[in-house]
């Protein structure tokens, strides 16, 4: 299972993933967590949509509700489509500067 | 000003049965920290959540209804029968069309209208013959394949409508200067009292959309569970 084929919730996906890779995380956290290392601000409703979509993969999985929080947090299926996912990312990103860095 | 958390209303029952305490809590947290335009913003986002969640909801009822057997049957009949009525339409409507003074209820095509009517019937009842045949053999439990045969009559009534009105609608419009010279829409026309002879044929399609896929879902359901018992006995 990958993170491709989530259409507008793919980038939403992979922070949401990065982020549970730091441990299990409610909704608030996330979002907080999101905004820190990435400067991105997560809509309730953007998250709520990527969240079930990676429930539904099994990439993420709900723990017991504190209250009225529910924590999430990732999966062993979830975790290594977070890794090759960055993996390919990481080498798009080095191919890229290195050429960049080429040209200058 | 609308409290935005008010907006966790807009997502379907089955998902605020299980989420809406957590949305409500986070999207309180994050009201408290922004200001108007940010709160608004909230809104905006939680709207457009919900209107995904509407449609997900959607996307997962018609997988479930084409992953059952009898369901995905009924749809390959209707699929079939449906493209063989369109291009008959065509066929009768576009390159043979009737006489300018022809009408449906003429007794030769009363006859004719009357066997294509049969000859739909007779299909409908075959798909749930074949579906119930098919769960049969796959061997499911009695609940399924007794109502496999009026699944897939249903299944089978609703796309054949659904193609054969997209067909209508194709044919009355792109080739709108020659079915307007059939006799009986002249007449219908005629007696309308409206003044654009296309709008009132796209309106007649238009209110027909609204009734006969219901209607050939019901007529299809009946047929194919005559279908299902005629293959039992």
């Amino acid at each position: 299972m990958t993170v491709e084929g989530l259409g507008r919730f793919a980038d939403p996906a992979v922070l949401i993933l990065s982020s549970l890779a730091g441990g299990p995380k409610h909704g608030y956290a996330l979002v907080k967590d999101v905004e820190e290392f990435a400067g991105v601000r997560l809509g309730p409703g953007t998250l709520y949509g990527a969240l079930g979509r990676l429930e539904s993969r099994g990439l993420v999985e709900a723990l017991d509700a504190e209250e009225r929080r529910r924590p999430y947090r990732l999966t062993a299926e979830g975790a290594a489509a977070l890794r090759s996912y960055l993996e390919h990312a990481g080498a798009v990103a080095r191919t890229g500067l290195g050429r960049l860095a080429a040209g200058t | 000003m609308i409290r935005p958390a008010s907006l966790v209303a807009l997502y379907p029952r089955a998902w605020r049965r299980r989420h809406a305490a957590e949305l409500t809590d986070l999207v309180d947290s994050l009201s408290a920290e922004r200001g108007a335009l940010g709160r608004l913003l909230l809104g905006v986002d939680l709207a457009r959540g919900a209107m995904d969640a509407h449609l997900q909801q959607r996307r997962l009822v018609m997988r479930r209804l084409l992953g059952d057997l009898p369901v995905r049957h009924g749809v390959t009949y209707g699929a079939v029968l449906g493209t063989a009525v369109a291009v008959v339409l065509f066929l009768s409507n576009v390159v043979f069309p009737a006489g300018p003074e022809e009408s449906d209820d003429d007794p030769e095509y009363l006859v004719q209208i009357g066997i294509a009517y049969l000859v739909l019937a007779a299909v409908l009842v075959a798909a749930g013959a074949a579906a119930r045949r098919v769960v049969e053999r796959r061997g499911d439990d009695r609940d399924r394949v007794r109502w496999a045969g009026a699944k897939a009559g249903a299944a089978a009534g609703v796309v054949l409508a659904l193609i054969v009105l997209v067909a209508v609608l194709v044919i009355d419009n792109a080739f709108f200067a020659t079915v307007s010279q059939q006799h009986d829409k002249r007449v219908a026309f005629a007696e309308s009292g409206w003044s654009s002879m296309r709008a009132f044929v796209n309106m007649q399609i238009l209110t027909g959309a609204l009734i006969v896929p219901w209607a050939a879902g019901v007529l299809g359901g009946l047929l194919g569970a005559v279908g299902g018992l005629l293959r039992r006995g």
